[in-house]
């Protein structure tokens, strides 16, 4: 079933005086439980979409279909509590002189009623960190234990669909795999959909089913991700390919075994 | 003429109280890459810093720091400034740090170059011009009349390098060079160390917490981990017998093509700084045991040009 839907979707800024075309006509579908990766450069539009889909921002033309009805220009609560999005600056993303505790009710009475109940010990469970960690301010935690705490944050108003704007690129490589493994894991446990920002075609293609890839605004190619991977349509997306840097087969065969030795010992 | 450039000796420094580099021994030959790579928080900036000496608070607690057969540990603050920055730049992650955004880059380079007493007015222009051509930078008019904030985030990381070549510096110390900007713009950036240790013969020491970047540009790859370098080897051997644990862990995190899901180390990395006994890794590690707990920090060699510091027999 189809969930989320845009529709093609326009947008048009005005940067140092001269117009800038940030989306041209993209069309996008989400379906109930599917995570969908979007990836493309800097300009590419992909933040752009993302915050047309979130309501931070209106299209100038197009529409956003929830469940097949559109969204209006001015959304609800209940909007904003079924569609919640995760930003790149994790840190940032919290008040920096509160505890990451006292935003995550915050946000939980605003968009859930007042009375609204959040067991934050049970949330700190679901993300892997210390109960206690949540008590502290943003500025005295981690980038990724932020990171995690911003999808509890998400999580605990029960939303319906997660928009993650480049959410690891800031993280180093094992704080990244936490979170992808977390958002993964999250998505198919509580049934959540998820509309997966990032520049980078290997992360995308470890979360994602499907994967749209934008240049300049428009829609390239889109597919199956194993597909886009493996047998790439467009020049553009075979250049994003091989601006992979890869550990090289020769070398990752040798250490595959290493590291299931590794894994299996660590389970 | 020595092959060592730069040689660190069981380098210990910190920041107030805390030490947030310990112990840390490596030789850098001249004209190779070596790549440090480790989790935020490791020391491997801090210990590029250290190098550079200009961070007021750091201090080096204990080894020395040998610059092309100069000790520099032992001396005045301001002499080893003046003899570190004409011969090492830094390049960092955000060309905004190090340059002031809304000044042109005529301006800056003029003004950098007088303070290294190497501004010729009348030969400036053609110099630019043959520097950052040489860094595919061809319209060099329009670059040093533009200010950062208008340039891309690829072609600022260009100019940086352009000064320090400018400036005639043979070791650059490079800070996360490539991970603010798009993959790839970050390869092209990337190949420009390349070209400028084939071509120039300069020495790079980089900091990156990507392992396949390491492994694209690295002569040697070294690997922190709290603070102390826990394995040491020439990038190819490093790839094919990662022998540290943690070298280990950090390779199974990196996402690939394959769509298989990363697998992240457990637990958080140390936030204190290095403890004076005992294996840091030991909570996190799948191969500890008994004794790491009491295990003293020593990099042993298993081959000529590699070194790991785990001693425990059924490491990988």
């Amino acid at each position: 079933m189809r969930i989320l839907e845009g529709i093609d979707l326009s947008k048009r800024y005005t940067v140092h005086g001269t117009p800038v075309q940030a989306l041209d006509s993209v069309s996008f579908a989400l379906e109930d439980g599917e995570i969908l990766g979007i990836v493309g450069e800097s300009g590419s539009g992909k933040s752009t979409l993302l915050r047309l889909v979130s309501g931070l921002e209106a299209p100038d033309s197009g529409e956003i279909l929830l469940d097949g009805a559109p969204l209006p220009a001015k959304r609800t609560k209940e909007h904003y509590r079924t569609i919640q999005m995760i930003f790149q600056d994790a840190t940032g993303s919290f008040h920096p002189r509160r505890t990451v505790a006292s935003s995550i009710l915050e946000s939980v009475r605003s968009l859930c009623g007042r009375d609204a109940k959040c067991d934050l010990a049970a949330l700190c469970t679901q993300v892997g960190l210390e109960s206690e960690l949540v008590e502290r301010l943003p500025g005295n935690l981690s980038g990724g234990q932020c990171q995690r705490f911003a999808i509890a944050r998400a999580v605990a108003v029960s939303p319906r669909i997660l928009l993650c704007d480049e959410i690891t690129s800031a993280l180093d490589v094992s704080s990244q795999a936490q979170v992808l493994r977390l958002l993964a894991d999250v998505c198919r446990e509580k049934h959540m959909s998820a509309v997966f920002v990032s520049h980078d075609i290997a992360v995308v293609r470890c979360v994602c089913d499907r994967v749209m890839v934008l240049r300049g605004g428009k829609l390239v190619e889109a597919g199956d991700a194993a597909e886009i991977v493996t047998a790439p349509k467009e020049a553009y997306t075979k250049e994003l390919i091989a601006s992979i840097l890869e550990i090289d087969e020769a070398c990752m065969a040798d250490i595959t075994n290493r590291i299931d030795t590794w894994q299996a010992r660590h389970t | 003429m020595s092959d060592v450039l730069l040689n660190i000796s069981g380098l210990t420094v910190g920041y107030g109280a805390h030490n947030a580099v310990a112990d840390v021994s490596f030789a850098l030959h001249r004209g190779e890459i070596l790549c440090l790579v480790g989790e935020s928080g490791c020391g491997k900036s801090t210990l590029l810093r250290a190098l550079l000496g200009v961070t007021p608070k750091l201090a080096i607690r204990a080894g020395t720091l040998t610059l092309d057969g100069t000790e520099l540990t032992a001396m005045p603050d301001k002499a080893r400034r003046a003899l570190t920055t004409a011969r090492m730049g830094m390049v960092f992650q955000s060309p905004g740090a190090s340059f002031m955004p809304i000044r042109t880059y005529r301006a800056q380079f003029i003004e950098t170059l007088k303070c290294h007493g190497k501004y010729d007015a009348a030969a400036f222009d053609d110099q630019a011009a043959e520097v950052l051509g040489r860094l595919n930078l061809p319209d060099a008019k329009r670059v040093l009349d533009s200010c950062p904030f208008e340039l891309s985030g690829g072609m600022n990381q260009r100019v940086a390098l352009a000064l320090a070549l400018l400036l005639g510096q043979e070791l650059l110390l490079a800070d996360e060079p490539t991970s603010a900007l798009d993959a790839t713009v970050g390869l092209q950036v990337a190949e420009e160390f390349k070209r400028l240790r084939d071509e120039q013969g300069i020495t790079i020491l980089m900091v990156t917490h990507s392992l396949a970047l390491a492994r694209h540009l690295a002569d040697r790859i070294g690997v922190m981990y709290s603070g102390r370098l826990v394995e040491l080897a020439d990038a190819r051997e490093l790839l094919a017998r990662p022998s540290h644990p943690y070298t280990l862990a950090l390779l199974s995190a990196v996402p690939t093509l394959s769509g298989a899901m990363p697998t992240p180390l457990p637990g958080q990395p140390p936030m204190h700084g290095p403890a004076a006994v005992g294996c840091e890794f030991a909570p996190r590690c799948a191969y500890a045991g008994e004794g790491c707990a009491a295990a003293q920090y020593a990099l042993q060699a298993l081959a000529p040009d590699h070194f790991v510091a785990c001693w425990k027999e059924d490491r990988p």
